[in-house]
């Protein structure tokens, strides 16, 4: 053990600018990978907790609807009535969680809180914006029953279920991270084909020392394990430091910037970048003891 | 010992093939000179007893092993029990004397202590003890061949294996290369020699296997080179 031992720091004193490089890539790619998998758990979280939020929105017809939708104009109090009983009736009733109703001066409120500063605020009067039906679903996912029950109703305009929104978003953060994990893809490969490259090299150059351990039967595990242990530890390097990296763009980005610029989203934490950390340290010790394993080999075949 | 049985060995991209039906067997305790010119099959039959080749045709026993079918984990296993030296010594030129014969000890897991006696004991037989902190770049080609013989035999192997171990070295040094080689022999050591060198096969009258174009044209018992 003790000679296995020197033997890689020999290795690996012999090849320092290629350790540096091995170290570099791995942990770069490994902070694609763990930056990506981070992603996906912000949108994981995002969307159990904003899908929970949604309602779908039954809006009534104003005065400036399309007449195509709304013929009779804005909507009478009768049939309100009609929009509020059937979804008291025992077919819906079920389903729905909650519903209130918002007129239009309390939806202008709204707007004025949302749009403030925006100029458009200035313009828009209380009688354009659509009095409307929240309902809150038991189950969000069955959206569709409210929207198939109120489309083409008398005097609604639209039904609209707030997650077709934010499905977009997360369509939108989705496809950020699969290209994260692309291109994370991509750079493992490399840091793969780099590895073995510098296995083999420090190899070749050490031919005549494995040339000679395998005259004297030295066997396959003895001689292999140096080279492994050579990429393993550059690996592990890397990965520690993507595994930093990681933590502190949570730590410092996600929780110091983010979390206080948006006080009411729910961001990634500190116990999701440690779920992280051991998995990006066992893809660098896996990816490099394949990798430097695939390349000794070629010396073992006797 | 050795039991080689209608072996050809055709290398990829030639034509003639290196060895071509050659059967040999050799006993125990036995001293045979391999013979014969450049590419006649010397090299190629000492490959095939040191499994760094297998044969296209035929089979090949050595030291109990069935060479063709040995599966490769027990390969470094085989060749713990036998000997090589080649006419280029194949030192570790950035170790010392001692510790070139202690590293063949060292990967195959010899204990500290067992590497400790052994060496001392093997380098004063070849006669190299008081030059035992040198490198191989110190020495006279003579005495590298010596270290690489010590190598070879530290592990006490049944089999000694050579090929041309005096090609590189002028008449007086071989023969003292030779005498050593013998004396390995009569210690019951078996001893395969592959050699172009005329002088030696006549004066030490052992058992001589002459090769021509891969096939075995001469084997005979206390005989010279011709």
């Amino acid at each position: 053990m003790r000679n296995i031992l020197n033997e890689v720091r020999q290795g690996l004193r012999r090849n320092l600018s290629m350790l540096i490089s091995v170290i570099l890539v791995t942990f770069i790619s490994l902070t694609f990978v763990g930056t990506a998998s981070l992603l996906q758990m912000q949108i994981g979280q995002m969307k159990t907790y904003w899908y929970d939020k949604a309602q779908v929105a039954i809006y009534m017809c104003s005065d400036v609807s399309p007449s195509d939708s709304c013929p009779q104009g804005e909507s009478t109090a009768d049939l309100k009535a009609a929009v509020e009983a059937q979804l008291n009736s025992p077919t819906l009733s079920p389903y729905v969680d909650k519903f209130y109703f918002e007129n239009h001066d309390q939806a202008y409120e709204k707007f004025q809180q949302q749009f403030k500063g925006n100029a458009v605020a200035k313009y828009v009067k209380a009688s354009q914006l659509n009095e409307t039906y929240w309902v809150k679903l038991k189950d969000p996912n069955q959206s569709a029953i409210i929207t198939e029950s109120f489309t083409g109703f008398a005097g609604v305009e639209e039904v609209r279920d707030q997650r077709t929104y934010l499905d977009q978003i997360f369509g939108i953060l989705n496809a950020a991270s699969i290209a994260a994990i692309s291109i994370a893809g991509l750079m493992l490969i490399s840091a793969a084909l780099l590895i073995s490259t510098t296995i083999r090299l420090s190899a070749f150059a050490r031919r005549r020392e494995l040339g000679i351990m395998r005259l004297v039967g030295a066997s396959n595990a003895y001689i292999q394990t140096p080279f492994i242990l050579e990429g393993v530890f550059a690996a592990v390097i890397g990965s520690l430091l993507a595994s930093a990296a990681v933590v502190g763009v949570v730590q410092v980005f996600v929780q110091g910037y983010l979390a206080t610029k948006l006080p009411f989203t729910n961001f990634v934490g500190l116990t999701d970048a440690l779920i992280v950390v051991p998995i990006l340290v066992g893809v660098g010790i896996v990816l490099a003891a394949i990798a430097s394993g695939l390349a000794i080999r070629r010396y073992l075949r006797i | 010992m050795i039991r080689i049985e209608n072996v050809t060995k055709n290398y990829r991209g030639s034509n003639h093939p290196a060895l071509s039906d050659v059967s040999l067997e050799i006993e125990k305790g036995d001293f045979v000179f391999l013979v014969g010119q450049s590419g006649s099959g010397k090299s190629s039959l000492l490959r095939l007893m040191l499994r760094e080749d297998v044969p296209s045709k035929g089979s090949v026993f050595v030291l109990g092993e069935n060479l063709v079918g040995i599966p490769s984990r027990r390969i470094p296993f085989f060749r713990r029990k036998l000997g090589v030296v080649f006419q280029d010594f194949r030192l570790l030129p950035n170790k010392t004397v001692a510790q070139n014969v202690a590293f063949s000890l060292e990967v195959i897991g010899k204990s500290a202590g067992f590497v400790q006696e052994a060496v001392p004991d093997v380098l004063r037989m070849v006669g190299l003890h008081e030059k035992a902190d040198r490198l191989p770049s110190e020495l006279s080609g003579g005495e590298q061949q010596r270290v690489a013989l010590a190598r070879a035999i530290v592990n006490k192997p049944a089999l000694l294996l050579a090929d041309e171990p005096t090609g590189n070295l002028d008449p007086a040094t071989s023969e003292e290369i030779m005498a050593l080689i013998d004396r390995i022999n009569q210690n019951g050591t078996t001893v395969v020699m592959a050699t172009h060198d005329r002088g030696i096969v006549d004066r030490f009258q052992k058992r001589v296997v002459e090769m021509n174009q891969g096939k075995i044209v001469r084997d005979q018992r206390s005989a010279g080179y011709n």
